[in-house]
Formats: C-alpha cells, sequence, structure tokens
C-alpha cells in the first residue's frame, strides 16, 4: 500500500472550509422545492431533519476517521473489512461519487444553459466547468484547503444577502402551518429528497487524515456543517414566504426564481441573477473539485498508484461522458433522486456498520493511539 | 505524452474561446420594454371566428435618444398564440426582439375575461421575464396605454414603471406584479388582482384594481375602494386622503386625513365548522385640512374625530368585502390562506372558493390621531 | 549550437578554462616578472595603470602600484600610498629587516589607508584590482598588497521615482551597494542584522548583500536563498532582475514573487518583519523575499499615516487592482451578453452610445485596451520632457477624435481610463504588470461567455494564486490559509499598537515584535 505523508497539511478552518463547500453545490439551487415536495409547510421541518441526519452521519464518519488517524476511508476500509471486500465496497463508493459528481456539473450546467447562456451548447459549459475542475483536483491537497479557504465568505455572503433581502416581498403567512396538518410520512419523504442537497459531507473521510490537529476535527466538523443547514434553512423559509407552497412546486429553479423575484438596491446593476449564478459558478466548482479530488485519492489507493494527479486527468472524458447522459433535465433530477438515494444509503448505513466493526476490533485487538498534537 | 495532453488542452481551448454562441451586442437586440395584448378587432374577429390575438410591442429606438425625439417604435403583429405573434413580429425586424428589458405586460379586458394564463405561459416559461414586471389590466385595449405619449417621460413603459412604483411606495397602487400573479395563480387560498389602467392620448390613468376569479377577469374596485382594499391589508398610506363628512349636504363639516400609519390583523376563528374571519386595523391619522372650526386641542373633539374615522373605515371596508363576496365571489384579500395557515385541517376538508362567500368576516378599526398641523385652534 | 550561444552556456565553459589558468598562476618574488603575469592576464588596458616606483627612493628595491584609473581615488593613492612609501620609509628599514619585517613594517607603520592585507593568490588580486583596490607588489615578496582605494563617481542618493510616497522619508537606494547597506544599517541598529556577502557573475563578479536579522527571520528560508543565489551560474549580473529570475519559484506565473524596492524604509519594514534582503551593487532595486501577494498592495507609507485613513486606502487600492482586471471583462460581458443587469435606461444610453461604432463591443474593447498599452509602453521609453505630451495626445486627442468619429463608444473610453487610472493604484509596479496579463485573458474567457467565462477565469487565476509559494510561504497569506494575527495588516491596518506579533508566515523565532532583542526566550 502506497504510503502518503499526510500530516499536517490542511488546517482546522481549511477542514471546515472544504465541508461548507462540498456541501454548498447545486442542491440548494433545488432545495426549496424538494422540500416541499411531498411534506408542503412541513418542508422547513424536513430540511431540519435531513441536516440533523447529515450531522449524525458526520459525527460518525469523524468518529471512525479519527479510530485510525492517518488512514483515508478507502485504506481502513480494507483493514476492516479485508483486501478485496474493503477494495469492492471503496470501488463501490467511488463510483457514487463519481456519478453524484457528474450529475452536480450536469445540473448546473443545465442550469447556465436555461439562464445565462442559452444558445451555448451545454457541451461547451461542461468541458470548461470539467477543466476548471480538474486544475484544482490536479493540485495538492494543500491548494485544495487553501482554495475552500478563500471561496468559503464568497459562497455564503451571496446568498445570505439574497434571503435577507427576499424577505421584504415574503408573507410569513405563507410559512404557516408548519407543524399541523402533515402526516409524518410526507415529512419524511421530503426528508430524503432534502437529504440530496447536504450530500458532500462525507468527504471528511478523504480529508480527515490530512488535518493539523486531530482533536479539534469534531468541533471544526460541527462548524462545517453548521452553515449550509442555516442557510439552507432559510433559503427554504425565504423561498416558501414569498412564492408559498404551491408555486415553489411549479418552480424548477426556485432559488434562482427568489433573485428574480428580489428587488435589489439599485446599484448600476438591476437584475443580478446573473450575477448569482455566475457566483454560484463557485460554489458548485469546490463541490466537484473536492469530490474529484476525493475520486482521484481513493482509485489512487485502491490501484496502489503514487499520485492522485494520473488519475484525474485520465477520469475526465469519463466525467464528461457521464454528465451527458442524460437525455433532458427531468431525465436527469429523476437520476439525481436515485443517486441521492443511494447516497443516504451509503453515508447513513455503511458508517454506523464500520463503526460497530471497528469498536470490535478495537476491543480486541491492538488499539489505536490517538493523535495529540 | 504530458505534452500531447498540453497541446490537446490548448487546441481544445482555442475550438471553445472562437466560438461564441451567445454573444449578440447590445445594439444588435431590439429590447421590447411593453406589450399589450389585444384581441383582434371585432369585425376581423367575427370573419375569421377564432380567438386571433394582436400583440403590439414598443421598441426603443436607443440612437434617437439624445434628440429626444422618435424615441419609440410601436409594432404590432396578429397570431393565434402570443409566442406566434411575437414570431410574426420577429418576421417584421431587422434583430432579434429581448425581452430581459420588459417593463410591463398589458392585457385588454377583454382578453382578461377569456383567461390569461395561456396567454402568460409565454412570459412565464422564458427565463428572460422578470418577474418584478407589471402585469396591466386595461379598460379598453391594451394598444391604447402602448400608444398613449405622456409628456414626462419619452419612453411610455418607463413612465408606467416609475408611476406604478411611486404609486406603491405611497401606498395608492397595490404592490402586484408579474410574479405576484402568478403566485396568487397557484395559491388556493387567494385570488389574483391586478393593475388597471386607461389610457388617453396623454393620459394614462390608474382607475383600480382587476379582480380575477381564477386566471379569468371578473371585475374591477374603483380607486377608493382600492384605497381600502390595501388599507385593509395594512399598507400604509403616504399620499391618499380619507374624506370625512358628517352630513354630505354641508361641506362645513369637512375633514381631511391622512392615514400614516396603518397596521392590520387578520384572525381566523373556526366556530362550529364556520371561519369567523376578523380583522383589526390600527389607524394613526393626521388632519390634513378642515372646514369647521374644530377646537383640536380639546380631547373630546379629537376623539369625536377618531370615532368618525373608525365608522367610516368600517363602514367602506365593509362594503368592499361585501362586493368581492357576493358580487365576484373571489377571495382577493388571501383570507383563504390564514385559513390554510391556521386551521389545516379543517382546509384540508373544504373547497375555498365555495366557502368564501359564505363566511362572517368581523370588521373592527381604532383609530389613533397623533399629529394635528401645525394651526393653532385653540386661540379662538 | 545555436540555443547555447543565446543561453551562453559556452561562455560558462570558456570562463572556467579561463579560471583554471588564472588560478595555476602564482606571484614570483620579482616586480618585472610579475608585472608580465599580470599585463599578460589583464591585456593591454588602458585605464590599467602600473606605477612604478622606489621605496624608501632606493633603487635596489622597486615597487609597483597597480590600479585601475577611475575606479581608485587618487588622493588615496597619492597621500597615503605613494607618499609614505617614498618618504617616510627610511632606507635603513629596508637594508636591515628582513622582508617578511619590511612587510609588517609597511602594514603598520607606513601605509596610513584604513585597510591593507597581503594575498598570495593572482586571481585574486586581480579581482581586488579590477574592483577598485590597488595592488602593490615589491621585491623579493612572492605576494602582493591589497590595499583599500575604492572611489569613483557614483549618483548621489536621490529620492526614489518609482515608489513616491508623500509622506515618509525622501531618501533612495543608490547604485552602490555599500551606501545601500549603510542606508539599513543607518536605520537598524541591531546587533543582530547580519550582511552576508556574495559575488555572483563568472565575469561580472557582482557583490551581492543578503540581509537578514539573526532571530527574527527564519533560518531556513536564508539557507533557502543562500543555497539559491550561490547556486546561479550566469555571466554577469547587471540588475537585481536576474537575482530574482534565478530565484523565484514559478518563473513562468505572471505575477511577482519577490519584492523590489527603493525605499530604505520599506527594506528595513520588511527586515523587521523576518523577511530577507538582498541588496545587489550596481541597482537601486533592493529584492525583498519572500514576498506574498497582499504586500504588493502595501505602501510603506501605510504604516506612517493614521490607521483609518489607511484601511480606507487600501481598500481604494484594492478596488482599484479590481476594476484594472476585471472592468473590460465586465464590460464585454454587460454589453454582449447580460444586458439585462444593466437597469433599462442606462442599458438604452449605453446601446444609443453603440448605435454608430462599427465594431462589435469586444472587439472594440481590445483595440482600445491595445492602444492604452501602446501609449503606456511608449511613454517609458520617451524622454521625460516630451512623455506628457505625448501622454496628453494620446490620451486627449486620440480618445475624443474616436469617439467623434464613432469609432469607439463613449462608455469604452470611460472604462478604459478607469482601468489603466486602476492599474496606478497599486504602489508596486511589477503587480501591475501581472494585472495587464491576467486582464486580457479575462477579456477572451468574457468575450466567449461572458459572466460565465469571467468568474471561470477568476476562479482559474485564484487556484493558480493559491498554489503558487514565495520561499515555501503560501501566496495568498494571511487570506489563504488564513492567519488572524495577520490579518490585522491586510485590507485594514490595525493600529501599530495593536500589531503585537510579527507575520506569522515566516515562522519567525521571535514572534513578538518588541522582544527582538531577546532571543530565543518566546516559544
Amino acid at each position: 500500500m502506497i504510503k502518503i505523508k499526510k500530516e499536517g497539511k490542511v488546517t482546522e478552518r481549511q477542514f471546515s472550509a472544504i465541508i461548507i463547500n462540498t456541501i454548498l453545490g447545486v442542491g440548494i439551487l433545488t432545495l426549496p422545492r424538494e422540500a416541499v415536495s411531498f411534506a408542503d409547510n412541513a418542508g422547513i421541518i424536513s430540511v431540519i431533519l435531513a441536516s440533523l441526519l447529515s450531522l449524525i452521519n458526520l459525527l460518525i464518519i469523524i468518529r471512525l476517521g479519527l479510530k485510525y488517524p492517518d488512514k483515508t476511508i478507502f485504506e481502513y476500509l480494507q483493514i476492516l473489512l479485508g483486501k478485496i471486500l474493503g477494495k469492492i465496497i471503496s470501488f463501490f463508493i467511488i463510483c457514487y461519487w463519481f456519478v453524484f459528481t457528474a450529475f452536480v456539473i450536469r445540473t448546473f450546467s443545465e442550469l447556465i444553459v436555461t439562464a445565462v447562456l442559452p444558445k451555448t451548447p451545454i457541451e461547451v459549459v461542461i468541458i470548461i466547468m470539467l477543466l476548471l475542475v480538474a486544475y484544482l483536483s490536479y493540485k495538492d491537497i494543500q491548494v485544495l484547503g487553501r482554495v475552500n479557504e478563500l471561496y468559503v465568505f464568497i459562497v455564503i455572503i451571496p446568498i445570505l444577502l439574497l434571503t435577507i433581502l427576499s424577505f421584504k416581498r415574503g408573507h410569513m403567512i405563507y410559512v404557516l402551518p408548519v407543524f399541523r396538518g402533515h402526516s409524518m410520512v410526507n415529512i419524511l419523504k421530503s426528508t430524503g429528497r432534502s437529504y440530496f442537497s447536504f450530500l458532500g459531507f462525507e468527504i471528511v473521510a478523504i480529508i480527515l487524515p490530512f488535518i493539523t490537529t486531530k482533536k479539534l476535527s469534531i468541533e471544526y466538523g460541527i462548524k462545517g456543517w453548521l452553515i449550509p443547514s442555516i442557510l439552507s434553512v432559510i433559503v427554504v423559509i425565504a423561498s416558501i414566504s414569498v412564492f408559498g407552497v404551491f408555486e415553489l412546486k411549479n418552480l424548477v429553479w426556485p432559488t434562482f426564481e427568489l433573485i428574480k423575484s428580489t428587488q435589489f438596491f439599485a446599484l448600476i446593476f438591476e437584475r443580478l441573477e446573473v450575477a448569482f449564478i455566475a457566483t454560484w459558478v463557485i460554489a458548485l466548482f469546490t463541490t466537484a473539485s473536492n469530490l474529484l479530488f476525493g475520486i482521484a485519492m481513493g482509485g489512487a489507493q485502491i490501484l496502489n498508484l503514487h499520485k492522485h494527479k494520473t488519475l484525474v486527468l485520465s477520469l475526465l472524458p469519463l466525467l464528461y461522458l457521464f454528465a451527458l447522459s442524460p437525455r433532458n433535465a427531468y431525465e436527469l433530477f429523476n437520476l439525481v433522486d436515485i443517486v441521492s438515494i443511494v447516497g443516504l444509503i451509503l453515508t447513513t448505513i455503511l458508517p454506523i456498520i464500520l463503526l460497530i466493526l471497528a469498536e470490535i476490533r478495537g476491543k480486541g485487538g491492538k488499539a489505536i493511539d490517538e493523535e495529540s498534537n | 505524452m504530458k505534452k500531447v495532453i498540453k497541446i490537446m488542452i490548448i487546441v481544445l481551448l482555442m475550438n471553445l474561446l472562437s466560438g461564441c454562441w451567445d454573444r449578440r451586442d447590445i445594439e444588435a437586440t431590439v429590447p421590447v420594454l411593453g406589450v399589450g395584448i389585444d384581441f383582434i378587432e371585432e369585425e376581423d374577429r367575427d370573419l375569421t371566428k377564432s380567438n386571433k390575438v394582436k400583440v403590439t410591442i414598443q421598441v426603443p429606438i436607443p440612437a434617437n435618444m439624445e434628440q429626444g425625439e422618435d424615441v419609440v417604435w410601436i409594432i404590432s403583429s396578429v397570431g393565434e398564440t402570443v409566442a406566434g405573434a411575437i414570431d410574426n413580429l420577429q418576421n417584421k425586424l431587422n434583430q432579434e426582439l429581448f425581452f430581459g428589458h420588459l417593463q410591463v405586460i398589458i392585457f385588454s379586458q377583454d382578453i382578461a375575461k377569456e383567461g390569461i394564463n395561456k396567454y402568460l405561459n409565454f412570459f412565464r416559461n422564458s427565463p428572460q421575464i422578470r418577474r418584478l414586471s407589471w402585469l396591466l389590466i386595461a379598460e379598453d385595449t391594451a394598444e391604447d396605454i402602448i400608444k398613449s405619449e405622456p409628456k414626462l417621460e419619452s419612453i411610455q413603459s418607463i413612465y408606467l414603471t416609475h408611476m406604478l412604483n411611486n404609486g406603491v411606495s405611497t401606498g395608492r397602487i397595490p404592490d402586484i406584479r408579474l410574479g405576484d400573479f402568478f403566485i396568487r395563480l397557484s395559491n388556493p387560498g387567494e385570488q389574483a388582482t391586478a393593475v388597471m389602467l386607461k389610457a388617453d392620448k396623454e393620459i394614462i390613468d390608474y382607475i383600480g384594481l382587476a379582480v380575477f376569479e381564477g386566471d379569468e377577469f371578473v371585475g374591477s374596485l374603483d380607486q377608493p375602494e382600492t384605497l381600502y382594499y390595501q388599507r385593509t391589508l395594512g399598507v400604509p398610506n403616504d399620499t391618499s386622503n380619507l374624506v370625512l363628512a358628517c352630513d354630505p349636504t354641508t361641506e362645513i363639516d369637512r375633514l381631511t386625513i391622512k392615514m400614516q400609519e396603518v397596521s392590520s390583523k387578520l384572525q381566523p376563528e373556526l366556530k362550529e365548522d364556520k371561519i369567523i374571519m376578523k380583522i383589526k386595523l390600527k389607524v394613526e391619522a393626521k388632519v390634513l385640512e378642515q372646514l369647521n372650526k374644530n377646537n383640536l386641542g380639546r380631547e373630546d373633539v379629537v376623539h369625536q374625530i377618531e370615532r368618525r374615522i373608525e365608522n367610516k373605515l368600517k363602514r367602506e371596508i365593509d362594503k368592499v368585502i361585501e362586493k368581492t363576496q357576493s358580487k365576484f365571489q373571489t377571495d382577493i384579500w388571501g383570507f383563504g390562506e390564514y385559513v390554510r395557515a391556521y386551521y389545516p385541517e379543517y382546509w384540508n376538508k373544504i373547497k375555498w372558493e365555495e366557502e368564501f362567500p359564505k363566511i362572517k368576516i368581523s370588521t373592527e378599526v381604532k383609530a389613533y390621531i397623533r399629529q394635528v398641523g401645525m394651526i393653532n385652534f385653540t386661540g379662538r | 549550437m545555436f540555443w547555447d550561444k543565446i543561453t551562453g552556456k559556452k561562455n560558462i565553459e570558456n570562463i572556467e578554462e579561463d579560471k583554471k589558468e588564472i588560478n595555476k598562476v602564482g606571484l614570483e618574488d620579482s616586480v618585472r616578472k610579475n608585472e608580465e603575469i599580470i599585463k599578460d592576464l589583464i591585456g593591454e588596458s588602458s585605464d590599467v595603470v602600473f606605477r612604478k616606483f622606489n621605496l624608501a627612493k632606493d633603487e635596489e628595491s622597486p615597487a609597483m602600484l597597480i590600479y585601475i584609473d577611475g575606479l581608485t581615488n587618487t588622493d588615496i593613492l597619492n597621500l597615503h600610498i605613494i607618499k609614505p612609501l617614498l618618504s617616510d620609509l627610511k632606507e635603513e628599514d629596508l637594508t636591515e629587516n628582513s622582508i617578511e619585517e619590511q612587510v609588517d613594517l609597511i602594514t603598520e607603520s607606513i601605509v596610513t589607508t584604513h585597510e591593507i592585507k597581503l594575498e598570495k593568490k593572482m586571481d585574486k588580486l586581480i579581482t581586488a584590482a579590477l574592483s577598485g583596490d590597488s595592488i602593490l607588489l615589491i621585491e623579493g615578496l612572492s605576494q602582493g598588497f591589497i590595499i583599500a582605494s575604492k572611489g569613483w563617481d557614483a549618483r548621489s542618493i536621490s529620492e526614489p521615482t518609482t515608489e513616491s510616497v508623500i509622506r515618509g522619508p525622501r531618501d533612495g537606494f543608490t547604485e552602490n551597494l555599500r551606501t545601500n547597506t549603510s542606508h539599513i544599517r543607518r536605520r537598524l541598529r541591531d546587533p543582530g542584522l547580519r550582511v552576508k556577502g556574495v559575488a555572483v557573475g563568472e565575469r561580472s563578479k557582482t557583490d551581492i548583500a543578503i540581509l537578514y536579522i539573526e532571530g527574527v527571520a527564519n533560518p531556513h528560508i536564508v539557507d533557502e536563498i543562500m543555497n539559491r543565489i550561490k547556486s546561479i551560474k550566469v555571466d554577469g549580473v547587471l540588475e537585481s532582475g536576474y537575482i530574482e529570475q534565478f530565484i523565484e519559484d514559478s518563473p513562468f506565473s505572471p505575477f511577482p514573487q519577490l519584492q523590489h524596492t527603493e525605499r530604505p524604509d520599506k527594506a528595513v519594514g520588511n527586515l523587521l518583519e523576518g523577511k530577507v534582503a538582498i541588496v545587489v551593487d550596481g541597482t537601486p532595486f533592493v529584492l525583498i523575499a519572500p514576498a506574498v501577494f497582499e504586500q504588493f498592495y502595501h505602501s510603506p507609507e501605510d504604516y506612517y499615516n493614521r490607521t483609518v485613513i489607511v484601511s480606507l486606502l487600501r481598500v481604494v487600492r484594492v478596488i482599484g487592482l479590481m476594476i484594472s482586471l476585471a472592468l473590460p471583462a465586465l464590460y464585454i460581458a454587460l454589453t454582449s451578453f447580460h444586458f439585462e443587469m444593466l437597469p433599462t435606461v442606462f442599458a438604452l444610453s449605453i446601446a444609443g452610445g453603440r448605435a454608430q461604432v462599427p465594431l462589435p463591443a469586444y472587439l472594440e474593447a481590445f483595440l482600445m485596451e491595445g492602444i492604452i498599452e501602446i501609449l503606456r509602453e511608449a511613454s517609458v521609453h520617451l524622454p521625460n520632457v516630451i512623455g506628457s505630451t505625448i501622454g496628453i495626445v494620446g490620451g486627449l486627442i486620440l480618445g475624443t477624435a474616436a469617439v467623434d468619429a464613432g469609432l469607439v463608444s463613449p462608455a469604452m473610453v470611460i472604462v478604459v481610463a478607469l482601468t489603466t487610472i486602476g492599474s496606478f493604484t497599486a504602489p508596486t509596479y511589477s503587480v501591475s504588470n501581472a494585472i495587464r496579463i491576467l486582464r486580457f485573458i479575462l477579456m477572451i474567457l468574457a468575450s466567449s461567455f461572458g459572466l460565465y467565462g469571467l468568474v471561470v477565469g477568476l476562479i482559474a487565476t485564484s487556484i493558480h494564486m493559491a498554489s503558487l509559494k514565495s520561499f515555501g510561504i503560501p501566496y495568498l497569506t494571511p487570506y489563504a490559509p488564513s492567519r488572524l494575527e495577520d490579518l490585522k495588516d491586510s485590507i485594514i491596518r490595525f493600529p501599530l499598537w495593536k500589531m503585537n506579533f510579527r507575520p506569522t508566515l515566516m515562522r519567525t523565532k521571535n514572534s513578538k515584535r518588541e522582544e527582538a532583542k531577546e532571543e530565543g526566550d518566546k516559544n
């Protein structure tokens, strides 16, 4: 097995930033619709439930990672499950990330082609995005951490500003009733759908061994989870208060429509939705490149390669083909639903099983010493 | 190998960069500022026997902006659908039509009576259209409004938006834009409304509020009625005034009041499977002018005026509510949303369209006079 | 090989051969023979002076003073070397003493210059003579004296022209290495200040001084810089730019990775932060390493003015940089892709201005930016006297004429003017060069994909910047990796008394600013 030196390459703040940027991606653009799709006004509860579920899963993964402080998930999978089964599961995780990344890029390109560049072929938009993503994934993990850190606020501030301003046109009466008149089943169904926009936190399974101060990883992991969760809840509340549940279900890109309905204090620019999408490129690009980094890293570890870089380049054409595979937006959304179900299962069940296995092993076998620097 | 990849990437980039599918220069488009949609004139309509629409657009001529003459160009075209008519328009133009700057969409009353959803679909589907554009109903034809020539602004659509925005900020005109119209169309608990206009050559007049049932125009509230409608929903008022007169025959008792602060509380109550809608209105008013010599320094006089305001407002508001309940039978107030919010179980059982005309509505108005103006009457 | 000729590889080999020859040559004990050897090595150059005279006017002890005319101070030669050797030295001194005693006598009692030493090797002697010292050869000694006699005409200290400030010292570095180091010493009476000398350039043998404060600067960085400078193989070093290009980390990046300054106060300020200054003889530009992007919009004046004003000025500078980086690209994106973003009336007036313009907006932008670049380049090479005239002709007349003729739109002229002026808000020249290059790349991207292209370009730029390093220091510190302590001196400059710590990015030994002298008691 190839040992890549992993000590102290990512600061805790960068660790948070990576979590934030990976979670905040394409999900939040459709989240308001997904949240109310079954649950109507209780969509807010669904989103909160989804975010709490993601927190639990995140903590389990961090806990698991701390048991093997210098190993990525792909390495301790092989320890816990044996070499062959471990590699199979690793391969499965990589495939899931791969499809996820491809669809994230496709979804966003779809939005760009609908709203910003209607005549540009979607292939071109995807290629440009892929090249950009590959450019970052090709670099080292330190650069990845720095870029993420740099962009955290550029991603957070526009969406925060947008939601605060959009409340001006909102009617709080549209938000009610949150707690009454909804069946639990529907709320849970919406939770499942909303969970998609929280996916991405599982990237910690790759990043954790690189963090400088392992003791702080839980604290900063929670910080990294908190910001996207708060943003998601605010965006959902704002969207419901502006559109109402019934209109929201009609909107393909609710967050995008939210900007279109918001009056900004007129600067030189009147309509900021294009500018918003342009800045949202950053959020999306960080998600995709973090995941691609994870894929390449994992692939390198499974295939016993020395560098993740070679894989990044060879995966690009595949990603391109995958991103283009859905024929239209509806097929894409259906596929995304399937991916999010797979993601739900994968990030909920697998870490628990692994943690239990690790606990059993930890008792019987060698104790794993905690890193304390 | 690495060099080959690099060269490939460079070639790819060159290819990508040389293509510029979406580039069109700002002057090489025809920005549409206003769209008017009418039925085709009566006689033609009889001949063809189909619902052909006539789309009139207003296009600015940027090159003439400096001189200030001939700044807009108005052209129209006929088609089976809005999209078809716009396609026909495109055939007459040298450059591509661009709807990103669309300010107003005007429908004639006739077309609105048949339901405007099918005509709005074109605008709803296009990502270029702003949700903050105005959807307006013309009392006669939309073309008249598009063709009107107001004096203060060379481009009529911009004049119109300024007029409407100003009306909104002072509380005269309800803030119902295209996006709000869509929302109200989808929401079962409230019905759509739109601002109604009338044009006469140079003058564009705001005449009230068009009331819809679903997407069909069913009638309108006139200007004073809209004023009370607005106050009921708690929109503060900056310029519209309330004239109080105890005795209409004598002018002596007349008072003009300005409602500066209005706050309303809508509270539905479910009693024996019947909804009672309670409206509590709190008004802070200012006396603008009075023709008698009431001493506003005296507390009882102020109280008396306050009572008069309350009575007047309650009477008028009840009248408007009555009109919507019995005449139009549509809930333009959004009471249904309150019922849905507070009694979701009850809401799921009923059909609000049927229920709304039957519900009881109780209005309660509380008025306070805060400012009495600068004339001191106590001295006499 | 042609390539070798250009890069000078061959020359270096030749030099090495020459060097071996010189190294082999030793000194004879006869003045005549030594003179011949030296003439052989140095050639018949008209500025090399061989002054023959007799020690103590004794014909049996000839001596020779060899120096380069113009590099030496004739007063020193006349009054402190030749005169004492002729008159103060007595004939008995020569006859009664052995040759060793004579040497001691000359160095200790006769020659009155401040520096004199003996040297055995011919190559060292010649280098000394070529750098302005004089060589004294006496009969019977197979060594030579090197007597300090440097003295040549140099530009006097004047105000720096490239970095002007309103408030702050007016003196600038000059071409003289010693003057420059003395500038720094004068401001920094710290015993920890180290001045390490190196000579670089196989032929030019340019003196280079590396300055840092022991106990403050990170020793690893100092070692790294020393090693990189020592490994430079080049014919000559004419300017600090030579050094910069040899030791920077990423030569193909548009961003400068070393700072250069003409201002001693700036150099000292950076030394106090734990950085290293590289002074090169023959140029007033002193290099400062490592450099992060952050510093390029800092001016030394920032620390002399009051904190609120400075923070405001820095915000202005950043806005200026942003404008000069992205405004033309934004203009292209807005006028040819997303004009719905502009308010209607504004969009119409831009469209009105563009109605007569024959070129599409992106070509218009490229044309105007190109013209500005030509003007800018021309104005650099113009003599100062006509420079301003050309500026007026180029800027005003060309601009107005172009607008009047309907070749460009008025909005474009405003954009170009803002762009150019914005690029001068950066106090450092080198960073505005980087931005000039990137501006055109962003314009290309924006003219293909509008705002999407612009943002993609900006992201790619920032990835590149995040991956840059200057001597191991990430280029974007203190933003990424973020260091809260360092952020006190970023866009917002905290009051001086709040900035208690040296930049953590340097990983200095003494992080607390005031405790520089108590070495090592911190951490």
